[in-house]
């Protein structure tokens, strides 16, 4: 694989470009080990036995402990810069991106597709999307820039390979796409759906992983952006996978009831809010053909197994990455969620990551063994 | 011509995330000094992976490669000339530190006299 140009529709890097990339991944690398280690060490060693010294107790929460832990010059240090290698990575690619975007639209138009990309000019973007841009990327999910611009898409193409450091399948970044269908596998291995829908499908990263594996199936695909939607297109029809695209909302799309087999999500849920979530699930059922399966794959590690540092940690995504939902999402009740939209045969639990999905495997039930080693899997049949 | 990264003329434009700031120092000076450290940083990682792919591309091409680096013995001309560089560069990062000292050395002007002066004219 050419790193200047991975795949047909992904922006071109040249050299710099490409090393300033991957020394941006190495500087995440670095913050998300050594200097993460150390601030559980500031917390574990400094700052919880003066807590306990100070007030004679043990503290309440893990919001007492941040709030001493604000004023520690290497905590300081250590959000300024996972906040700034976040905008530093946005704007390496970006600005690649933006050096070639006329070039990128070009390659956009397609003639004779074997696929679609519908946009929807009056399309009303959640606001759980558009109050802030999540995870600090300049133009989020939605931004548009003109009746043919791709920017969003291919920013995100680019970006996510940096942003995953490679843990979720290199450039196609599509370990998670390869995991949903694991996990269908592993519970209906003669599985065989006719007509696929990826909702929160950005690029169509793991969009065109599970259009893979059915290539009998119609695949279609749902997100909120029109640029993203054009790229993701684009990006589909010089890989070869036919899929439809469209710009729609997956709390409630247009497709008409029983449209589909299989419905799927990668690591959408998070990006939604409370009140999203139940309205999503009742889509997915409404638009499933009875005997249809429902697989989202969500990120692993719920807040009540986690440590005092972890939640410290977790607010900074909230706060400063943007993330809004992050810990609604991880202390959301999913079994219910299902029930209540009429699910049965619910499961929910950590599937092993994969590059390849085998029939009747055995890598759902266990613990989580990691972030990027192990995903959250909520699935259930109508 | 390959177009370098941020030099793309009219289009140039700062994206900035829509979200609330960052306020994790007391002020934002070191919040911005630690983002020009960890740029520079970046900067450096370039230089230096451009510097091995001369060195990677040049074997390939039969010319010299990174063995023929290491072998390289300067003479004293080089060395002198090299001195000189690194005092500059010496010069140019630590400015700052020995700019605070050398105001001790000078402060003996009344500045607060000065401003009267100007305000009295």
């Amino acid at each position: 694989m050419d790193a200047h140009r991975p795949h047909p529709m992904m922006p071109a890097s040249n050299h710099d470009e490409i090393a300033e990339q991957l020394a941006i991944v190495d500087m995440k690398m670095f913050l998300a080990t050594k200097l993460d280690a150390g601030q559980r060490i500031l917390l574990e060693n400094k700052v919880l036995p003066e807590f306990q010294k100070k007030h004679g107790r043990e503290p309440r929460n893990h919001q007492e402990l941040r709030k001493e832990m604000e004023p520690e010059t290497a905590y300081q240090a250590y959000l300024t810069m996972i906040s700034t290698s976040q905008d530093m990575m946005w704007d390496a690619v970006g600005t690649c991106v933006d050096r070639q975007l006329d070039d990128l639209m070009d390659l956009a138009e397609i003639k004779n597709p074997k696929g679609s990309v519908r946009v929807n000019p009056d399309f009303e973007v959640p606001r759980y999307i558009a109050a802030q841009d999540i995870h600090r990327m300049p133009g989020n999910y939605h931004g548009t820039y003109g009746e043919r611009d791709v920017r969003q898409g291919a920013v995100f193409d680019r970006g996510a390979v940096v942003y995953q450091m490679g843990r979720n399948g290199g450039y196609m970044n599509d370990i998670r796409g390869h995991t949903i269908i694991s996990h269908f596998l592993s519970r209906w291995p003669e599985g065989m759906p006719l007509r696929i829908l990826d909702m929160g499908c950005t690029v169509g990263h793991s969009t065109l992983a599970i259009a893979g594996y059915f290539p009998e199936a119609e695949t279609h695909a749902l997100d909120v952006g029109a640029g993203m939607m054009r790229y993701a297109h684009a990006r589909a029809e010089r890989l070869n996978i036919p899929v439809h695209f469209s710009q729609q909302n997956a709390e409630c799309t247009d497709f008409e009831d029983e449209s589909f087999d299989l419905i799927t999500s990668s690591a959408m849920l998070h990006e939604t809010s409370g009140k999203a979530l139940p309205n999503i699930f009742k889509e997915c059922h409404r638009l499933l053909k009875p005997g249809g399966a429902m697989v989202h794959l969500e990120v692993p590690g719920r807040y009540e197994e986690m440590d005092t540092w972890s939640r410290i940690r977790g607010d900074y995504e909230i706060q400063y990455n943007y993330e809004p939902f992050w810990k609604g999402a991880i202390t959301a009740d999913f079994d219910k969620l299902c029930k209540n939209a009429g699910f049965n045969d619910i499961a929910v639990g950590y599937q092993d990551a994969t590059v390849k999905a085998e029939p009747g495997n055995t890598q759902f039930g266990g613990p989580s063994k990691g972030v990027h080693r192990s995903w959250l899997m909520i699935s259930g049949v109508k | 011509m390959v177009a370098l990264p941020g030099l793309f003329g009219a289009k140039e434009k700062v994206w900035i995330p829509k979200g609330r700031p960052s306020p994790f120092h007391d002020g934002p000076t070191n919040d911005q000094l630690l983002s020009m450290v960890m740029a520079l940083t970046v900067e450096v990682s370039v230089l230096r992976e451009r510097l091995d792919t001369h060195e990677r591309v040049s074997e390939t091409k039969g010319g010299f490669g990174a063995a023929d680096v290491e072998a390289y013995n300067a003479d004293n001309d080089a060395n002198a000339a090299r001195s000189s560089l690194r005092s500059r560069i010496m010069h140019k990062v630590f400015r700052i530190l020995r700019q605070e000292t050398a105001r001790l050395e000078n402060e003996d002007q009344d500045y607060d006299k000065i401003m009267k002066e100007f305000d009295d004219v």
